[in-house]
């Protein structure tokens, strides 16, 4: 009966050397993953694009060294192969977001830096939840908060972009409208006046909308360019009603426009575009 | 068959007569049955209140409020309850019977058109009713209680929506008249010009808010009215600063607090605008 229960042993043992046990191997994974994590978490918020495409080019070496390292590891068999697998998947798709990060921080693109941290972000959020799922403590989990402060830089690094930008604009604009002179005093004279008054405005708000959005905040970037509509749109209806004759309609639409213009300014003034909002001229 | 054999039988029957009178005779399926059915046409009653529009409207559906109220803790106190559950029975009866009294107090307030009262009256209501409703959903009771939330959440926004349009009305009230006296005044083109101005225009500014602060606030809106007026208070503050900076003739001051005050403004605008005072808001002048 003993030789019976030794080959049977020999057996299973040969039926199991499929690999470690799910336990050894997130162990192991997470002991290769942790100083990668570390670096990139303990790397400084970037405050300028050649900052980002440091960091950015910090992390895709150490993603791209964590997948490495995770495909070596022996995994577990059956079910978990599979599993793994696609974490590991999910950790590389990290890397070319990130990447292409570093290339649009390189070139300082800030439509393709906010492009970029977007998907780098979404592809983290995955890997993260695969990883967790796994019962991964920190390979993919640890990497979306790593992440996590990177995107907040790129976010602020566009968004001192976007106000530059936009105040600027505004100033411009400030300064083309004060050279309009003033409004005739006859119905005709000042809709001539708002004819130019409009089409500037018209410039405004959309050269307004093609800058960049700071990624994280297209709700509020939206929200803005709503309110500019609004604004807008009475200034037209305005103007409208006093080319018609109808000069109640225009008083009753230009303070409407007068309301939408202080929800408006409201809007600029909370994003940090005062020139633009409340203390423009 | 004999006597003996029906011994046991006959102390069991003892028995079960004895716990089932001890029990109040009734079961709670049976009493939360009861008392829903009980409760069942009084909320159809208060389901067919209409959201009130004015005062008078607001009265009456107060009133058929207490009434109905009055009348389903009656009928509730008529049913038998369980005896162990006699306490927490009347628990609920007295909860529901609490709603009765800011009913009635809305129906009197809204009567005499007592604001005030009436904001009062119609956020006691809610409150007694929420907390009728929950013990009553707490014991198992669907309609009685529970019933009594939709209609008086009705009545609620009904007498929310009063109290706003009256708000609204005698603050744009209090502001056009504000505004014309502004109007009125000359800003002059110097800095002690623009201090002298700003000496008559704040005591204006400071009376028009004083007043809209001791307006009866609509229940429900206490935060959004706060918000609005602690905006303004910092309005007027800076006007202060900028007065004491015109009669100081400290140009730059002025103009650094003018930078301020377009900010300021803009904020309280956009909240007077939001909530419906426009002309105390951008077409306002303060």
């Amino acid at each position: 009966m003993l030789i019976p229960a030794v080959a049977l042993a020999a057996a299973l043992t040969a039926c199991g050397d499929d690999g470690p046990n799910k336990a050894e191997f997130v162990a192991k994974a997470d002991a290769a993953c942790a100083p990668g994590n570390n670096a990139i978490s303990t790397t400084a918020k970037p405050t300028n694009a050649p900052q980002v495409a440091t960091a950015s080019g910090t992390a895709v070496t150490t993603i791209d060294s964590q997948v490495t390292a995770l495909r070596a590891l022996k995994m577990p068999g059956g079910k978990d192969k599979a599993q793994i697998q696609a974490i590991v998947a999910a950790i590389a798709d990290v890397s070319a977001p990130t990447k292409a990060l570093q290339d649009a921080a390189g070139k300082t693109d800030d439509a393709a830096m906010a492009k970029a941290a977007l998907d780098m972000q979404a592809k983290a959020d995955a890997a993260n939840k695969s990883a967790e799922a796994y019962g991964l403590a920190q390979c993919g989990t640890q990497l979306k908060f790593g992440l996590g402060n990177m995107f907040d830089g790129v976010k602020n690094v566009v968004k001192a972009t976007y106000v530059q930008k936009a105040e600027t604009l505004c100033r411009e604009y400030y300064r083309k409208s004060d050279a309009l002179g003033v409004p005739g005093s006859t119905p005709a004279s000042f809709a001539r006046y708002l004819d130019s008054f409009l089409t500037l405005t018209t410039k405004l708000v959309t050269d307004i909308k093609a800058i960049p959005t700071p990624p994280g905040d297209e709700a509020t970037i939206a929200d803005i360019g709503t309110a500019m509509d609004a604004a807008l749109g009475k200034f037209k209806d305005a103007g409208e009603a006093l080319k018609a004759g109808n000069g109640r309609l225009a008083i009753g639409l230009f303070e409407e426009a007068d309301v939408a213009n202080t929800a408006m300014n409201a809007r600029f003034d909370a994003y940090g575009l005062p020139v633009c909002g409340s203390t423009g001229p | 068959m004999s006597l003996h054999r029906f011994g046991p039988l006959v102390g069991t029957l003892a028995l079960a007569a004895g716990l089932a009178a001890c029990g109040g005779g009734v079961s709670k399926s049976s009493f939360v049955s009861k008392a829903d059915g009980a409760c069942g046409s009084g909320n159809a009653t208060l389901g067919g209140v209409a959201k009130p529009t004015n005062l008078p409207e607001l009265a009456t559906a107060a009133g058929t409020v207490a009434t109905t109220v009055d009348t389903q803790a009656g009928a509730l106190r008529a049913i038998k309850a369980p005896g162990d559950d006699k306490a927490a029975i009347a628990g609920v009866i007295a909860a529901l019977a609490d709603v009765a009294a800011p009913a009635r107090a809305l129906q009197d307030a809204a009567g005499k058109a007592d604001d005030a009262a009436t904001a009062r009256a119609v956020t006691a209501l809610k409150a007694k009713v929420d907390a009728a409703s929950t013990q009553a959903t707490t014991y198992g009771l669907t309609a009685c209680g529970a019933g009594l939330q939709t209609p008086v959440n009705t009545v609620f926004d009904g007498g929310k929506a009063v109290l706003k349009a009256a708000y609204v009305a005698r603050a744009d009230a209090l502001c056009t008249a504000a505004n014309r006296k502004a109007d009125a005044l000359n800003q002059g083109s110097s800095l002690a010009a623009y201090g002298r101005y700003l000496v008559i225009y704040i005591p204006i500014e400071e009376k028009l808010f004083a007043d809209i602060k001791a307006l009866v606030t609509p229940p429900g809106d206490e935060a959004t009215v706060a918000d609005m007026l602690a905006a303004q208070d910092k309005v007027i503050a800076n006007d202060k600063d900028t007065r004491a900076a015109a009669q100081k003739g400290d140009s730059a001051q002025v103009d650094r607090l003018g930078d301020l005050n377009n900010t300021f403004v803009t904020q309280s605008n956009s909240k007077f605008d939001a909530y419906g005072l426009r002309n105390c808001g951008t077409l306002g002048n303060f």
